[in-house]
């Protein structure tokens, strides 16, 4: 049997063609060793192919074997627990919906949830299909598409007012993860010219954060990147493996909020930032302004029953459905079934966070990290918002909180780590890096 | 000389995690070692080795990484954690499955 033969009867065996390349690189590279020893030991060339071909055994057997264990596969356990947040959000909405005076609220904004929810898991499916290994391949691509929305959106002041625009810009940039993630691993192993290479596309992005003007957007692409160049010091893509490189950029990571938030205290006093954070700091300074928020939200926390009480907060916080979902969920139902959801977002993490860690190639981990990473520093701003233990505006909670757009990023996020988790026995490194080459064939043909 | 396959078919993945143990190797080195230091009795075909080491890999017992080494890049094989916690039951489960083989066949030397 040739070599080309014996390769094509193990394939036809497996299933999952994306799986093919990374085993079909093992198998020849295996018979290329023992046909090299072969004619070391005083074979021809040919018959020492044969020979090494022939002691591969059974193609189809092993085939067979490897079909079994290269196979596309589901996280169901993380698919379960976005489901059940997600029908626990709607509740807890439908809740908060009926205790409005507007009627077109309390009778539509509950099927407006349910449709944008199964949107989500629309897009949500169509990105765990998709192969997220795009994301080094047509990674500069993707990020001058990324690119030029936010400003078209940021620009768009005919077509959506403000505050649409605003919030759209936000969740656009949350975005940024994944695609940096892809822009790492694309400029990986250059050293300090790869490093460069891929700050100048962080430097670029940086002034996008304007477009938004939320802090909780410039926080959670600052944890992002800060996560994803950790990861790509540590495993010394750009030279060296840098622990050095990594504790002097945290200590300075750490000390950069410090100044700002510092300078925004020492500053002038009326700017809105600084009303902001004293108000945070001490709401009883403007009661019924900036310190409202903090005050009431102070009153519900104490307010709390073990089992829940009749009414939400509905007319005490400004858009509880959206803003104050978390909160909302402890005040109805109760603080026991409060600490199960948060479990369950828990539990969510832990497990994106495990999928993305164990993962063989380095893109799928850290697609992984920055997806999880984005969504976990939304939700630690939003339930620190929600009990008044952060000062910075929350937007939208994972799975939980109402409207299209965070839905839909927050889907695009999930569906990733799907993806990642789905094609984990499938996409071998090699894959993540491909650079097109293109073979013409003549070949002399009986006419 | 000949052994009897069925012998050593259940026990191959606890001979495959034990050469892993000692050092990370390539597909071909691990064939090769094994021949080596069962003195030729243990000849495992390619075809068997490769969709073992990748379940080995999916039940998390074995992680693998691109290294180049003598000009070519190889696929290297390493133990995890779980993979020497799961070559340690299966070494101590040989151990006992063979002391009851050697009793029962030391009895039979000795009915004998």
């Amino acid at each position: 049997m040739q070599l080309t033969e014996y390769i094509q009867k193990l394939t036809d065996q497996i299933r999952c063609k994306k799986a093919h390349p990374m085993i079909i690189d093992e198998y020849r590279s295996h018979i290329e060793d023992q046909a090299e020893t072969f004619v070391q030991c005083g074979m021809e060339q040919k018959e020492a192919m044969e020979a090494a071909v022939a002691q591969m055994g059974d193609p189809v057997e092993a085939g067979v074997a490897l079909d079994r264990v290269h196979r596309p596969k589901m996280c169901i356990s993380m698919m379960v627990t976005v489901f059940v947040l997600t029908l626990i959000g709607i509740v807890a909405q439908a809740v908060i919906f009926k205790e409005f005076d507007n009627s077109w609220v309390q009778e539509k904004y509950v099927y407006y949830s349910i449709f944008y929810n199964l949107v989500g898991f629309a897009v949500m499916a169509v990105v765990c299909y998709l192969d997220y290994s795009f994301l080094s391949k047509h990674v500069v691509k993707v990020y001058v598409c990324w690119y030029f929305s936010v400003i078209l959106l940021a620009f768009s002041t005919e077509l959506f007012a403000y505050y649409t625009r605003r919030i759209a810009c936000y969740q656009l940039m949350a975005l940024f993860g994944p695609i940096f993630a892809g822009i790492l691993f694309r400029y990986r192993n250059q050293g300090i010219k790869g490093f460069l290479k891929a700050t100048l596309f962080l430097i670029l992005a940086i002034p996008l954060c304007q477009s938004s003007g939320k802090i909780a957007g410039m926080v959670e692409m600052y944890a992002v990147v800060l996560i994803l160049w950790t990861f790509a010091f540590l495993k010394g893509w750009y030279g060296n493996k840098g622990v050095l490189k990594t504790v002097l950029m945290w200590i300075g990571a750490i000390l950069l909020p410090v100044i700002v938030v510092i300078n925004i205290l020492m500053g002038p006093g009326d700017s809105f930032r600084a009303m902001r954070l004293k108000a945070y700091l001490n709401p009883a300074i403007d009661e019924g302004g900036m310190g409202y928020g903090i005050s009431r939200i102070r009153e519900a926390i104490g307010d709390f029953t073990l089992f829940g009480t009749t009414s939400t907060l509905e007319g005490t916080l400004p858009n509880t459905y959206n803003d104050y979902i978390v909160l909302s969920i402890f005040s109805y139902f109760g603080i026991l079934i409060g600490i199960i959801v948060c479990a369950s977002v828990a539990f969510f993490f832990i497990k994106a966070f495990r999928i993305s860690f164990k993962q063989k190639n380095q893109l799928a981990q850290l697609v992984g990290i920055s997806c999880a990473m984005e969504l976990l520093v939304r939700a630690v701003i939003y339930i620190g918002a929600n009990f008044g233990v952060c000062p910075i505006a929350q937007t939208n909670m994972p799975f939980l909180s109402f409207g299209l757009q965070g839905i839909l990023v927050n889907s695009i996020l999930t569906g990733l780590l799907l993806s990642i988790y789905r094609y984990k026995n499938v996409l071998g490194e090699k894959q993540m890096n491909v650079k097109y080459r293109y073979k013409l064939k003549i070949e002399k043909v009986e006419l | 000389m000949a052994v009897d396959k069925s012998l050593i078919s259940g026990s191959t993945s606890m001979l495959l995690l034990k050469l892993l143990s000692e050092k990370d190797m390539y597909g071909y080195e691990m064939i090769e070692a094994l021949e080596k230091k069962s003195n030729q009795i243990f000849q495992l075909k390619a075809g068997t080795l490769y969709p073992l080491l990748h379940s080995l890999v999916e039940k998390e017992y074995l992680t693998s990484y691109e290294q180049e080494a003598n000009g070519k890049m190889r696929k290297y094989y390493s133990i995890t954690k779980g993979g020497r916690r799961f070559l340690d039951s299966k070494v101590k489960e040989w151990n006992e499955y063979q002391n009851a083989v050697t009793s029962v066949l030391g009895g039979v030397a000795l009915c004998s």
